[in-house]
């Protein structure tokens, strides 16, 4: 098979987490009564509430990639595939309970807007970061395999592989950002923390919407070049190597452009919130090294 | 001051220079964007320059990919033909034999080659060399380590390779200030011919009347910065008389400066002036 499903829906249950379960949120503060004997007892709870739980993300999640499709082929029907998609989505949150839990635990710790939540936010990101880089290193190695199974162009596999970089970083960055809420959440009145939290959100609601546009084309370009090369729904897991001449050039190369300025929008942020994390150098043997400064000194010509 | 005063526009050869971080010119446009930063110049690229730049580093990143496959379906070829007759059903490892076939793989290669035109065949052949001489001493390594010999081992380290510089190619052309936000400028037609009459590249000649559009719409000071010696630097003088100004990029500040000092208007006014830098 050329690619994992479940990287695709491992990425797409990290991101729910990442983008939804930690921006896209409202607090709710709660005035509760209740007598104790003769005392009336008057107490505020904070309630910290996602809009919408993982499995639906997941499902709606599914639902915006097929917007990025232009079309399908009569065979491909969606409802049947979203169940699909679900039931890998949640083998995936069976076999990775600690990050259930590690999210769970955030949630009901009162999320971001209390100093328990805040903490365990850390434990929920680094448990994150891990499985990002772990799920990343799997699709890169699924593309290699597949690009020397295949004739489709080196760019695109390239491509994808900044998208893995550019994802790994994406964690790093919000745990820094939440690392301030860390010090204002010991001293801040609920409302003051519900303010920092609002500029929290305003701070990397573009980056994060830069992300998901750009892991929406990624994941797209994978699905539409997995359906290119299938006949029925079950085939799709049994895809052994790409071939152009099974894809709309149109199609492919509007896909392939929608990820590439999805990227390019991505680094544009990096560049504002951490450009030091972009001059990164990277590690290849001699034979490599020589190629790269011939390469260097032949590009421009 | 200077900063709404003027502004320049890099050749694609500059920018490209930072993606593939040529040795010759690093230095050159370092400085330069030191300068730039120094001093807070804005510092764009027209649409069409953007376009070059891509296209070229897709171009390159095409070129390798199809060697390493084609390489890898020939070498398979040769290694099933060995193995049937062993009576295996795996690939055998990687072998001082196999340095043979890559040899006639590349002989081949270039003799394709050889039937394209003359420019494209002299870059593309030097490209084929420097490829040519990867795959070898990647062999050799490998031939040397017990660990890395198999076939599929092989050819994965070897794309896992040129993917990561390939793939740093790509990071650095997005990360490039001067690329965040491309110019959509159409030149004047008369102004591409004209260019193109003193014996300037149709391409080099768009750019540069790309250039010379957006300092008139614009009203500031606009200058082109190329590494382009023979089409660009060297007929600085005869582009200035077109009312465009070119520079090196170790020049290109005083180039601006000296605009300033020396005419002090915008160009709406100080064009005339032009003949005085």
């Amino acid at each position: 098979m050329v690619f994992t499903p479940a990287t695709i829906t491992a990425l797409s249950f990290q991101s729910s987490i990442l983008t939804h379960g930690l921006l896209n949120f409202e607090a709710i503060e709660e005035r509760i009564t209740e007598k104790l004997g003769h005392l009336k007892m008057t107490y505020t709870i904070r309630k910290f509430v996602p809009v919408k739980t993982l499995t639906d993300y997941g499902t709606s999640d599914i639902n915006s990639i097929f917007n990025y499709i232009k079309s399908f082929p009569d065979w491909f029907d969606k409802d049947q595939f979203v169940q699909m998609y679900n039931e890998v989505n949640n083998k995936y949150l069976a076999e990775n309970p600690d990050l259930k839990n590690a999210y769970d635990e955030f949630i009901s710790g009162g999320g971001l807007f209390s100093k328990q939540g805040v903490e365990k936010s850390h434990h929920l990101i680094s448990t994150l970061q891990e499985k990002i880089s772990s799920a990343m290193n799997g699709a890169r190695e699924d593309d290699i395999r597949a690009f020397l199974e295949s004739d489709l162009p080196l760019s695109l596999f390239c491509r994808y592989s900044t998208f893995y970089d550019a994802y790994n970083l994406y964690p790093k960055i919000v745990n820094e950002e939440i690392e301030h809420l860390t010090k204002v959440s010991y001293y801040a009145r609920f409302k003051i923390l519900s303010h920092k939290v609002k500029d929290f959100r305003y701070k990397l609601l573009p980056l994060a919407n830069a992300i998901e546009t750009a892991r929406m084309y990624w994941t797209a370009s994978k699905l539409y070049l997995l359906i290119s090369h299938s006949h029925d729904l079950s085939g799709l897991r049994n895809v052994q190597s790409l071939s152009m001449k099974h894809v709309d050039q149109t199609e492919f190369e509007r896909l392939y452009e929608g990820l590439e300025n999805g990227l390019k929008n991505v680094h544009r942020h990096f560049l504002i919130h951490k450009p030091d994390v972009l001059n990164k150098s990277i590690i290849v043997s001699q034979p490599t090294t020589y190629l790269q400064n011939e390469i260097g000194r032949l590009g421009i010509r | 001051m200077l900063r709404k005063f003027g502004c320049f526009f890099l050749d694609a050869c500059v920018v490209l220079t930072d993606v593939f971080q040529n040795k010759e010119y690093k230095d050159k446009v370092e400085k330069f964007n030191k300068n730039i930063s120094e001093e807070n110049i804005d510092c764009f690229t027209t649409k069409s320059v953007d376009n070059e730049c891509k296209n070229r580093i897709k171009q390159i990143i095409e070129f390798a990919g199809t060697i390493v496959v084609n390489l890898k379906l020939k070498l398979a070829h040769k290694k099933i033909i060995e193995s049937r007759d062993r009576g295996e059903h795996v690939f055998a490892p990687m072998a001082e034999t196999d340095f043979e076939l890559i040899e006639q793989i590349f002989v081949e290669k270039h003799k394709e080659l050889k039937s394209h035109d003359k420019d494209v065949y002299s870059t593309e052949k030097e490209l084929l060399s420097a490829l040519e001489h990867w795959a070898v001493s990647f062999l050799e390594e490998n031939i040397r380590s017990v660990k890395t010999r198999s076939f599929e081992l092989f050819f994965y380290n070897l794309t896992d390779e040129l993917m990561k510089i390939c793939t740093d190619f790509q990071r650095r052309f997005d990360i490039n200030k001067s690329l965040l936000d491309p110019k959509d400028v159409v030149p004047d037609t008369a102004d591409v011919d004209a260019i193109k009459g003193i014996g300037i590249e149709k391409k080099d000649a768009y750019n540069v009347a790309c250039v010379k559009k957006y300092q008139t719409k614009n009203d500031i000071w606009s200058v082109f910065v190329s590494l382009d010696y023979k089409d660009i630097v060297l007929k600085a003088d005869e582009l200035k008389k077109h009312q465009v100004l070119c520079s090196d990029p170790i020049h290109a500040i005083h180039r601006l400066k000296r605009i300033y000092r020396k005419i002090g208007e915008p160009p709406s006014k100080g064009l005339i002036k032009i003949h005085l830098i």
